[in-house]
Parts: C-alpha cells; sequence; structure tokens
C-alpha cells in the first residue's frame, strides 16, 4: 500500500502532466485562433488597400499603388509564416514567438495603410491582449521588442513620422514603448494569475483521480480474491481465468465443493466497472449463502433466491438497472450436471468422437424482476470418462478483431478440439491465448472455466490463474 | 536537420519581412518632387489673393488618395487658424478630360473644409505658375505678397498625424514666426515627370 508522501508524489507528478497538457491544448487552441486571425488580417488590408489606396498617380497616368503591392505581398509574408507553423508546429513556443512578433509587426503594417490614423494604433494594444490569450507571459517579449525596434528605427531614420519633430530626444522611444509596457505588466499579471489557477485545477484533479484509482484497485482486490480459492473437486479437473477488461469487472465464476459433487456458477454482470462489480459481489455471496445453507438444493431453487436478493439490492434500494446473466450447475460425482439459468451456451467436448457439442442454457436474467420462477427450469447433461465441459462469458465469444468480426462460438469450439486431450490448465491457457490473439485490445471482461470428467478414483487438486495480484491477509490489510 | 531547415526559413522569412517593411517605408518617407519655389506671388495667376490676411494655396490631384491626408492636416489647421487665413484648393484636370474627373472623394473633402475655395486647375497651368509639382503642395504668401512657406503638411505620404510643416503654418498664420521656411511634401506627381528629369 502507498503511504501518503507516495500520494503526495503521485498526486504532483500526475498534476504535471494534466497541467502539460492542458498548457499545450490551450496554446495550439490559440496557435489555431490566429491562423483565422492572420488570415483575416490579410483579407482586410488587402480589402482597405484596393477601397482606399488602389491607384498612385503621375498626371494622367495611374500605377498600382504601392499599398496594394504591400498588402499583398508584405501581408502574405507576415500572415504566412505564423498561419504555417501553426500548422507544422502547433503549441511549439517558437511558433507563437514568430506569431508575436508577426501580428506587432501587423499592426505597422495595418497603421500604414490606414494612413497613420490615430484609431489604428490601436491595434497594437489589441494585439498584446489577444497574445496574452496564449498564458504565457513570454510572448509579449518578442511582442513588444518588436515595437520598440519599430520605434528606435524610426527615430534614427524617420523622426518626423512618429515624433511629429526632426530632432526628438534620444529617449524619446522610450515614451511610446513605455506604454506598451505598461500594458505589458497588467498581461503579464494576468498570465502568471491564470497559469497558477490552472496549475491548482490540475492538482484537484489529479488527487481526484488518485483517490479514485485508489478506491477502484481496492475493489478490484476484493472482488478477485473472493474467486475460489482451489478448485478441488472429487472426479473433476477444473481449470479457470478471469481476465477484467477495467480494475473491476463484472464477470463472475465459482466452484463450491459439496459432498458428491460441487456447484459450478458463471455469469456476467450487464456493463463493468465498479457498479458491475459490486453486483458480481452481491451475487457471489448469495449464491455461497443459499449453497451453503441447502447443499442439496435444485439449481433453479438457488438462482430464484439469488434472484430475489438481486432485485431487492439492485432495484429496489440501489435504483440501478443491473442485471445478470448465470448459469448455476450442480455437478454429481456420477458425471450427471443439472443446471438452470440463461447464459452462455455449454460446450461438452466429447472424448469419444473428439468433437464438441453446444448445449443451450434457457431462463432469464437475474435482477430484473422480483419473481424468475416460471422462466426457471432445470437441464440436466451427462459427462462421460474424459469429456471437457467449457464454459465461458461473452467476453470470449464476442471479441473481436481488427475488422470487427466476432471471436464466435464456432471459433472456440475448433480452438477447444485442437487442445482437448491437454490438461486442464492447457486448454485455458490455450484458449485465453487464442482470444487475445484474436483481439489483441480487450474491451469485455473474460472468463473461461474448464473442467474434465475423470473417474471418482482419480481425482486432482489444481490452482485457478490469475490475472490479477492475489489478495492475501497482508494485502487485505494494507488496503484497509 | 528539419529543425535547423525550420529555423533557417524563419530567418529569411524575418530578412524578407524586414526589407518588405524597409521599402514600405522608403516609399512613404520619400518626399515628392519640392516645388520651384516663387518668391513673390505669380502676377499672372488668377486666383485672389487676401489683403488682409495671408493666402495659402495647397495643389491637389483629385485622384491622389495620399492628398486625403494633407486635407485632413488643412481642415485642423484652417480651424487653428480662426479665419486669420484666406485657402484656396486648386484640383488638376487634364483638358482631354471632362469636369467630373476632378470631382473626387478629396474634392468633397475640400469643399466641406470651412473658409477654403475650391477650384479646378486645367492642365495644372495655375500649379506650374507657383511651381508646384507635387500633390498636397502647399504655399503661403503674405499679404505683401512674399512667399511665407512652401512644403508639405504631413511627415509622410497620406499620413495624418503632427508635421513639422504644419507646425510651421501654424506659427507663420499665429504671428509666432515669420521667417521663410520650405519643406519636404509627400504626394503624388500633379504631372507626368519627363524621363530625363531629375526627380
Amino acid at each position: 500500500m502507498t503511504g501518503p508522501d507516495t500520494d503526495g508524489a503521485v498526486v504532483a507528478r500526475r498534476a504535471h502532466e494534466i497541467f502539460a497538457g492542458r498548457f499545450d491544448a490551450n496554446v495550439k487552441r490559440v496557435d489555431r485562433m490566429f491562423i483565422y486571425l492572420m488570415a483575416a488580417q490579410w483579407l482586410c488590408a488587402i480589402a482597405l488597400a484596393l477601397w482606399f489606396s488602389p491607384y498612385a498617380w503621375e498626371g494622367r497616368i495611374k500605377t498600382t499603388h504601392v499599398h496594394v503591392l504591400a498588402a499583398v505581398v508584405l501581408g502574405g509574408l507576415l500572415s504566412g509564416m505564423p498561419i504555417f507553423l501553426a500548422l507544422v508546429r502547433p503549441g511549439a513556443i517558437g511558433t507563437r514567438f514568430v506569431i508575436a512578433a508577426a501580428q506587432m509587426l501587423w499592426s505597422g503594417l495595418l497603421i500604414h495603410l490606414m494612413g497613420g490614423r490615430i484609431e489604428t494604433h490601436f491595434h497594437v494594444f489589441g494585439s498584446l491582449a489577444f497574445l496574452a490569450f496564449y498564458r504565457d507571459w513570454r510572448v509579449l517579449v518578442p511582442a513588444t521588442v518588436v515595437v520598440a525596434a519599430d520605434h528606435v528605427v524610426r527615430q534614427v531614420f524617420w523622426p518626423e513620422s512618429v515624433f511629429g519633430v526632426l530632432t526628438p530626444e534620444a529617449w524619446r522611444f522610450l515614451e511610446h514603448a513605455f506604454w506598451v509596457v505598461f500594458e505589458d505588466v497588467f498581461l503579464v499579471l494576468s498570465c502568471l494569475a491564470g497559469v497558477k489557477e490552472m496549475r491548482g485545477a490540475a492538482e484537484q484533479q489529479a488527487r481526484i483521480e488518485v483517490s479514485e484509482r485508489r478506491e477502484k484497485e481496492l475493489a478490484s482486490t476484493i472482488q478477485t480474491s473472493i474467486l475460489p480459492r482451489t478448485l478441488a473437486v472429487e472426479g473433476l479437473d477444473v481449470a479457470a481465468v478471469m481476465a477484467t477488461a477495467t480494475e473491476v469487472g463484472g464477470d463472475y465464476y465459482e466452484v463450491l465443493p459439496v459432498a458428491d459433487g460441487c456447484w459450478i456458477g458463471i455469469g456476467d454482470v450487464a456493463g463493468h466497472g465498479l457498479p458491475a462489480g459490486l453486483v458480481m459481489l452481491q451475487t457471489q455471496s448469495a449464491v455461497g449463502a443459499l449453497v451453503g445453507q441447502d447443499p442439496t438444493a435444485s439449481p433453479d431453487h438457488v438462482l430464484c433466491g439469488v434472484n430475489r436478493v438481486l432485485y431487492e439490492n439492485i432495484r429496489k434500494r440501489l435504483h440501478h438497472d443491473e442485471h445478470v446473466t448465470m448459469s448455476l450447475m450442480r455437478y454429481h460425482r456420477d458425471g450427471r450436471v443439472v443446471f438452470a439459468g440463461a447464459h452462455e451456451d455449454i460446450v461438452v467436448w466429447r472424448a469419444a468422437t473428439g468433437t464438441c457439442e453446444t448445449i443451450a442454457t434457457p431462463g432469464t436474467w437475474l435482477g430484473m424482476t422480483s419473481d424468475i420462477r416460471r422462466a426457471t427450469v432445470n437441464t440436466a447433461c451427462q459427462l462421460h470418462p474424459d469429456d471437457v465441459m467449457l464454459l465461458y462469458t461473452d467476453g470470449v465469444t464476442e471479441a473481436m478483431d481488427g475488422k470487427r468480426e466476432q471471436f464466435g462460438l464456432a471459433r472456440l469450439c475448433a480452438s477447444l478440439e485442437e487442445v482437448a486431450r491437454g490438461t486442464v490448465e492447457q486448454i485455458r491457457d490455450h484458449l485465453l491465448a487464442r482470444v487475445r490473439a484474436w483481439s489483441p485490445e480487450q474491451v469485455d471482461d473474460i472468463t473461461i472455466l474448464v473442467a474434465r470428467y475423470r473417474d471418482v478414483d482419480a481425482v486432482r487438486v489444481t490452482t485457478p490463474r490469475r490475472s490479477v495480484p492475489r489478495f492475501t491477509a497482508q494485502s487485505a490489510l494494507d488496503a484497509i | 536537420m528539419r529543425g535547423k531547415l525550420l529555423v533557417g526559413v524563419v530567418v529569411l522569412w524575418a530578412v524578407a519581412v524586414v526589407g518588405g517593411m524597409a521599402m514600405l517605408a522608403d516609399y512613404k518617407y520619400r518626399p515628392g518632387a519640392r516645388a520651384d519655389e516663387q518668391p513673390l506671388w505669380p502676377a499672372d495667376s488668377k486666383l485672389a489673393r487676401g489683403r488682409a490676411v495671408p493666402t495659402l494655396v495647397m495643389f491637389a490631384h483629385p485622384k491622389c488618395t495620399c492628398t486625403r491626408a494633407s486635407l485632413t492636416e488643412l481642415a485642423e489647421l484652417m480651424a487653428e487658424a480662426r479665419g486669420n487665413v484666406r485657402a484656396h484648393v486648386v484640383f488638376m484636370k487634364p483638358s482631354e478630360q471632362d469636369g467630373d474627373w476632378a470631382h473626387s472623394d478629396t474634392w468633397d473633402q475640400a469643399r466641406e473644409i470651412r473658409g477654403v475655395e475650391v477650384s479646378i486647375d486645367v492642365d495644372a497651368a495655375e500649379a506650374h505658375r507657383f511651381g508646384a509639382q507635387t500633390s498636397g503642395q502647399v504655399v503661403l504668401y503674405g499679404v505683401d505678397g512674399r512667399l511665407l512657406y512652401a512644403g508639405g503638411i504631413t511627415s509622410a505620404r497620406g499620413h495624418v498625424g503632427t508635421s513639422i510643416g504644419h507646425r510651421r503654418l501654424l506659427a507663420l498664420l499665429t504671428h509666432r514666426a515669420t521667417d521663410a521656411h520650405t519643406g519636404n511634401v509627400y504626394g503624388c506627381a500633379l504631372a507626368e515627370r519627363e524621363k530625363d528629369a531629375p526627380r
């Protein structure tokens, strides 16, 4: 179990990941905004030039005005590179630096095109505010440098254009730059506050995620730990595996040895995750209690009892809509198997013929209605020596490949026939490998239970394979 | 390698952009041809000269978009001079063009300036008398007919805002200065330049 210090480190690391992801998403979003702004500025500049100053004149002769050329060519350059970088290198700091510089140069070009109108100078301050959307104060540096450099160059070469005199004081450009820096101060503070807020939100999110993950891990540990520890049954070799798609699965299997055989259950709660896992726990508890109370009961009787418990808890108390498909069977030492409850078809590989047969499991879902007695019937089948009975959940047959084709019952039977003369562990592992090869990305819980009928004299004890860490007394204490 | 290439492209872009901005600035701040100044009010001028107040004449090309800024500055100057000047805005018009040719948006802008007389100057004859060559050229003559100022009224082509010419004119009109001055003028050429003529 991880302690508070370790948790703190995990939270800090996760908070940093979340913050970095959100910061990156934000700067990419603003990059995209500038793509549109740059394109719009270019089109506006061309329109302005064509509208206000399409031609220059020399007496009777007209030529295209330099403003038009500047709008098309220079404006194209100013917008082209930022758009290109925003498309090929979104989120890179160099991209937003180029965007910042280009945006301030756009102010200069628009001021030229608008004949130096004082109103156009507001573009400078609007652009700085727009750049602050990045929440990265560093982009204001190249923007401010461009404005200051523009004024320095003008002061040296064209002082009248910006100061109205031919010999301005050496510090005069600083007066103009000061007002830019004045706005910068507020924007930098705004950026820093925005980043601080993002970090706080990321840390809060990280705490929630870590807490939820630990709760799921705990629930998963408990759930998988209540699976049968040993599968020792007289006259039956049993091997099983349950691989959950999420930390908490909705699959269920049970092997409860009793005198003259055992009870075997297999089921699947609709959905998976924590709610499905909790329903699975209730199912396991109800089966254990009812079978323990009366080991000689018939499967349909036990199943109706389980249904009453689930209906009461899920529908009436929790007001949830989960339900369970489940087959519960009673195995007798003489190879007789009596079962009830709707689930996947039972596959029986007959040693005498070397082929599989499938047995339907009539019945209805558990937990949907208060009384399922009319729909629940007992069915019997006979196992002969060396016959193999295969139970599974829909995570096996409905596993899809890249073309969305399901693994299917026929492929499952064929896979069983390939290895049916091996040990039950070999059969279990072979089937699981086939399913995983068919569908490398597991989206549903997978449960496989393999049982081979032996003569009563040939009793073996095997242990189930677990896809999750074993639950021990020490781990239970740690979890608590 | 791709990173270095990208940096190289960005550097080239920066050079191109700075070069483009410099070329644009050079165009904007390069003055037009100065007037062939006439120290005395031309005797053959058809324009009426003020006898009690100085007379200001602006020569304009009706199609020159840069002249909008000159007229904007003239409007401000007229307001500041408070009637202490007689002003003309003379729009050139080629003789082969009809009267509407000169009636542009700058014509309307000039007519809206209070106290300004607006007239058409066929084939820029009046401009020739005053030696004006560039749209936006302003000349100011005192009541005695002597030239007080010749130059522009803006700081760049089509650029509004404070300028040396504007301030000198205002100083002359408000009697804070009496010395004659000349200055740069920014705008389109009033007439086609001869190929060999110096710019």
